[in-house]
């Protein structure tokens, strides 16, 4: 008894342990692919179902590894011992323990093929419903503004009906196919006690039967049980097996979306940095497999230290230019070079978007991204240069005040200066800014447009995608693109020719 | 045991569910519990009457009692499985709809204690942690503790009165096991629940910060603190599950040592001519059968921990209230759309200094007034004591002629309509983002607001139309595009009065220019508020403020 006991746990414990080992590795591996991946290949899912990916779906392998696995080895070495046993005592009952038992397996792989789908399925649902939360979670404010909360909560109870639905759809195939599994064990656990009983009353006189003993019968009929519920375990565990496909059909697509050579592993950033020259050749970017042209075959050349403005409507391919340099995307056609090399965003770039993100942590983490070994007089430094003190100095902890839900607590302006801080402090030779000065009032955007000439006089190449005046009257070279292609250019033609 | 309470109250709607499964699951562990017994008796019985100790043996009715049982422990299983969990997923889908009502009324100021990942971990991870509450722990618990009696009674009949120490033993494991389980659990629950909550934000903050993670060479850093949390949420369940099974384990033994203890005094009874030899073997079996109803409670009860602190982070949501609650009673709008501020001031703590000091202010239909201002002049502030997102310490701000903090938040929203700085679009087609504001608009009136957002020919060239999904946060489309079919929407919405925070954000001269002829028109009936950094960025205005020190100064209008 005891025995088995330590058995028993060694089992769960162990299977468990292997489990969540390989969830941690597979975790850890979507994760670095998404990163390699980078924003914007991703842009076409929300973030919250990323999100679920990583989390849930790898979730949803653990069981196949835990249970499923450990319970194929049992359910096939359990039952051969105790065919051996029963071997011993009476040959009939052996064999009618043989010959039912094959039947499980095969009505389990008819209800296993409906089982996939299914789950398959439902791991979309799951995907899908974190993404809708997610989303409805983080424009809470504006439904309220549209009075549209009670609509949204109409819909988040309807899609979490929804993933029920998906969920008992899942369950009920499991529990059928146990369900068929009982029904097959009850009917040669009957079969056996039968033949048992008749043999010990003495009805049945042929085979071994006549010598058939209580002891013998007792124990056949003790044991008979045992011989299905490994495989009845195992019907319980075919769902685990399910879901694992299931949740992998959801993440391989992510995992075998062609992702770049994984972005290098950081070396410290030149402290000096000498501007890059930029030569775009031919460079031609396409979205939805070529429906939509961002970008159609642009030649540029910027030479170092040069600051550009990048002007035109939105929607003309500013953005997408920014995002080549920045290494999120790869052109279709022609060939970007930075110093004559691909680019190398990590070593060379520092990157304000449109929306720069702040994470959990304070002002200070958030300026010292790049170095978080930086000291505290670069931090004070690069918050001093992009305006950061102006405010931060206000606040009660000043750079160590911990930042809330997408910076609340920071207007927008006072979060993009965060951005031009962090940027400021990797001291690299090329900046990318996207509409970085965009809802800055007049008097920070001096402060910024002042940070990026004491940057750009160390040198730094800059791009700058920007409409406004201020930002243009700055910049030494205005290039202005439409519908993907340059169309004037202020600096360029003696620089080409 | 307190923050449970809440949730068993939430679960009255589904009884009748859960009582059917209850029922289902008693029904299963009595005819598994039979169909041993009974068989066990049936061959003890056979083979005395094959030695010929008992003369007449009825084999008929034990044979079909033996496959009605067999057949009802499947039919009962199955039945119990689905029920149970029908009864918990639909009780999960009412907490998931009760979490999200909970957090819609909530102010700005008050959702900020919350990450959005750290929510999304609540509604769906926490929600899901609840399920063993019904469906490991209080079924289960009812249905050993009904079993468990039935079958004292049951023993009590059959035999000497001394059998009802074999259900104690039993009922002992049932009842000792789980309540060591619940304290050994119940750190390494809590620590689960909350490293589950940190793999859940590393992840969420992973995808979204993506780009600034790749440029700036921090990608490593957060696959290592998403590892580090991995690691811990793997420590805390590698400690359950060792707990769970060392329980479990424990519950089997004690199983086995009831199941001999009935023999032992079975045979005792035998030698004694108390009872028979079938008896004795169909209360041994008996037992063995009963075991199994109170062998997974141990492994069970040790996932309480996680359950409580999941509940615990639930109820954190659930009772936080609205700082600005609605007003009790609401009054209605008495006048057409105008908006005034009168002599407000506010500040966000006692020792801050005044963002607002004394703001007058009132802009009738058909006026555009227009307040500029330095960054952290306090201009989004007074945009928010407008909305009733901050309640000022003095004075008031009048919608239709009625304090906003005596209105219905629906009746305010429906007076006022605002293009706020930060623009937030659903993930969901263009169509469904402008419906947002007027559920009910046909595609013409889409189109309208389409045009006068001069965004008419960008929709017109696009393939899918106002069927055109945005992608997340409007990512699909262009910054200056999101911020257009923001306006759009605001347009949809045809309010009363309407407030314009830098509605031109991001946007190149022309088309602001083009915006600004299109616009005039719409806003000539509308009584207006823009808040810009410069006159050039918002329409034509009839007034224009300037603010600075938390005070208005008129300014010559353009």
């Amino acid at each position: 008894m005891g025995l088995r006991g330590a058995l028993n746990w060694s089992r769960e414990t162990l299977g468990q342990a292997a489990a969540l080992r390989i969830q941690g590795r597979l975790r850890d591996e979507l994760f670095a692919h998404m990163a390699a991946l980078g924003p914007v290949r991703l842009a076409d899912r929300h973030s919250g179902s990323l999100a679920s990916a990583v989390v849930e779906q790898v979730e949803g392998m653990n069981g196949y590894y835990a249970r499923y696995l450990p319970q194929v080895a049992v359910s096939l070495l359990v039952p051969l011992g105790i065919f051996i046993a029963a071997l011993t005592q009476d040959w009939v009952a052996a064999l009618i323990l043989l010959f039912t038992a094959p039947l499980i397996p095969f009505f389990m792989a008819l209800l296993g093929m409906g089982a996939e789908q299914v789950s398959r399925r439902q791991q979309e649902t799951v995907s899908r419903l974190g993404g809708h939360f997610l989303d409805r979670l983080q424009g809470l404010t504006t439904l309220r503004l549209f009075n549209a909360q009670g609509r949204a909560a109409q819909e988040v109870a309807e899609a979490a009906d929804g993933y029920r639905a998906t969920t008992m759809k899942v369950l009920r195939v499991a529990f059928l196919s146990s369900a068929v599994l009982e029904f097959f064990s009850a009917v040669a656990i009957a079969l056996v006690a039968m033949y048992v009983g008749f043999a010990l009353i003495g009805y049945l006189q042929w085979g071994p039967a006549g010598q058939l003993s209580l002891f013998s019968g007792l124990f056949i009929l003790l044991m008979a049980p045992d011989f299905f519920q490994p495989l009845r375990q195992l019907a319980l565990h075919y769902h685990d097996r399910a879901a694992a496909l299931g949740a992998a059909q959801t993440i391989l697509p992510l995992l075998s979306r062609e992702a770049p050579a994984a972005p290098p592993s950081p070396v410290a950033p030149s402290p000096r940095p000498t501007g890059v020259s930029i030569r775009f050749q031919e460079v031609s970017v396409c979205f939805d497999e070529g429906r939509r042209t961002a970008l159609a075959g642009i030649s540029l050349e910027i030479r170092p230290g040069e600051r550009v403005a990048l002007a035109g409507p939105s929607g003309a391919g500013k953005s997408t230019l920014l995002h080549l340099l920045a290494g999120f995307i790869a052109p279709n056609q022609g060939q970007v070079t930075v110093d004559g090399a691909d680019p190398d965003p990590l070593h060379q770039a520092a990157w304000v978007g449109q929306r720069p993100h702040l994470f959990t942590g304070t002002l200070a983490d958030n300026i010292r991204l790049s170095r978080p070994d930086a000291d505290q007089g670069a931090v004070i430094r690069a918050a001093t240069e992009a305006g950061v003190m102006t405010f931060a100095a206000r606040l009660p902890q000043g750079l160590e005040t911990v930042l809330g839900e997408r910076a609340r607590g920071l207007s927008g302006g006072q979060a993009q200066r965060v951005a031009l801080a962090r940027a400021a402090l990797k001291q690299a030779p090329l900046w990318l800014l996207d509409e970085p000065t965009a809802g800055l009032d007049p008097e920070a955007e001096a402060l910024v447009l002042e940070a990026l000439e004491r940057s750009a006089t160390a040198g730094a190449t800059i791009l700058i995608a920007s409409h406004h005046p201020r930002v243009l009257a700055w910049a030494n070279r205005v290039i202005t693109i439409q519908d993907g292609c340059v169309v004037h250019d202020t600096g360029g033609a003696d620089a080409n020719r | 045991m307190n923050d449970l309470i809440p949730f068993l109250r939430l679960s009255i709607p589904r009884l009748p569910w859960f009582l059917g499964g209850l029922l289902l699951a008693v029904l299963t562990v009595v005819a598994a519990t039979g169909l041993l017994a009974l068989s066990g008796w049936f061959i003890t019985a056979s083979a005395l009457a094959g030695a010929g100790l008992i003369i007449a043996l009825d084999v008929y009715r034990p044979a079909g009692g033996i496959r009605a049982l067999a057949v009802g422990r499947t039919v009962a299983r199955y039945g119990e499985r689905i029920v149970n969990h029908e009864a918990v997923l639909r009780h999960l889908a009412d907490l998931r709809s009760w979490l999200f009502r909970a957090l819609a009324p909530l102010d700005p100021g008050t959702l900020a204690r919350f990450r959005s990942a750290d929510l999304l971990q609540r509604l769906v991870g926490d929600i899901d942690t609840l399920d063993g509450l019904f469906l490991r722990v209080i079924t289960p618990t009812l249905t050993a503790v009904l079993t468990l009696l039935g079958g004292a009674l049951f023993f009590g009949l059959l035999a000497p009165l001394t059998v009802l120490w074999v259900v104690a033993v039993l009922a002992l494991a049932g009842l000792i096991l789980p309540a060591i389980a619940v304290v050994l659990g119940g750190r390494s629950g809590a620590a689960r629940i909350e490293a589950a909550a940190r793999v859940r934000e590393r992840a969420v903050e992973g995808v979204q910060g993506l780009a600034e993670l790749r440029v700036f060479g921090a990608l490593p850093r957060q696959r290592a603190s998403l590892a580090a949390a991995e690691q811990a949420r793997a420590r805390a369940e590698i400690q359950l599950v060792r707990w769970g099974a060392l329980g479990d384990t424990a519950a089997m033994l004690a199983g086995l040592g009831a199941v001999w203890l009935a023999l032992w005094l079975g045979v005792g009874w035998l030698s004694q001519d108390q009872v028979t030899a079938p008896i004795v073997v169909l209360l041994v079996l008996a037992t063995l059968g009963l075991s199994e109803a109170v062998a997974m409670l141990p492994g069970a009860y040790q996932r309480l921990g996680q359950i409580r602190a999941a509940a615990a982070r639930l109820l954190d949501v659930a009772h936080t209230r609205p700082a600005l609650p609605e007003p009790v009673p609401p009054r209605q709008p008495t006048s057409e759309g105008t908006l005034a501020l009168e002599g407000v001031r506010l500040r966000y703590s006692n020792d801050a200094p005044w963002v607002l000091d004394g703001v007058d202010l009132s802009v009738h239909p058909g006026e555009t007034v227009l307040i500029t201002g330095a960054s952290g002049a306090g201009k989004s502030s007074l945009i928010a004591v407008a909305l009733r997102l901050v309640s000022a310490q003095a004075g008031e701000a009048r919608v239709g002629g009625v304090p906003v903090q005596s209105m219905r938040y629906e009746d305010l929203y429906s007076t006022l309509g605002v293009l706020s700085q930060e623009t937030v679009l659903f993930a969901d087609t263009v169509a469904a983002n402008l419906r947002l504001a007027r559920p009910e608009a046909d595609d013409a009136a889409l189109e309208e607001a389409l045009f006068l957002a001069g965004l008419d020919d960008f929709i017109a060239a696009l393939p899918q139309g106002l069927e055109t999904a945005v992608g997340e946060g409007g990512a699909l489309v262009s910054g200056g595009q999101a911020r257009r079919l923001a306006l759009a929407r605001l347009i949809l919405k045809g309010a009363p009065v309407v407030i314009l925070d830098e509605p031109f954000r991001g946007l190149d001269p022309a088309t602001i220019e083009r915006l600004k002829q299109r616009l005039t028109p719409w806003l000539s009936g509308r009584a207006t508020l823009v808040i810009a950094h410069e006159p050039d960025m918002a329409p034509p205005c009839t007034t224009h403020y300037m603010l600075q020190g938390g005070r208005l100064q008129e300014m010559a209008s353009s």
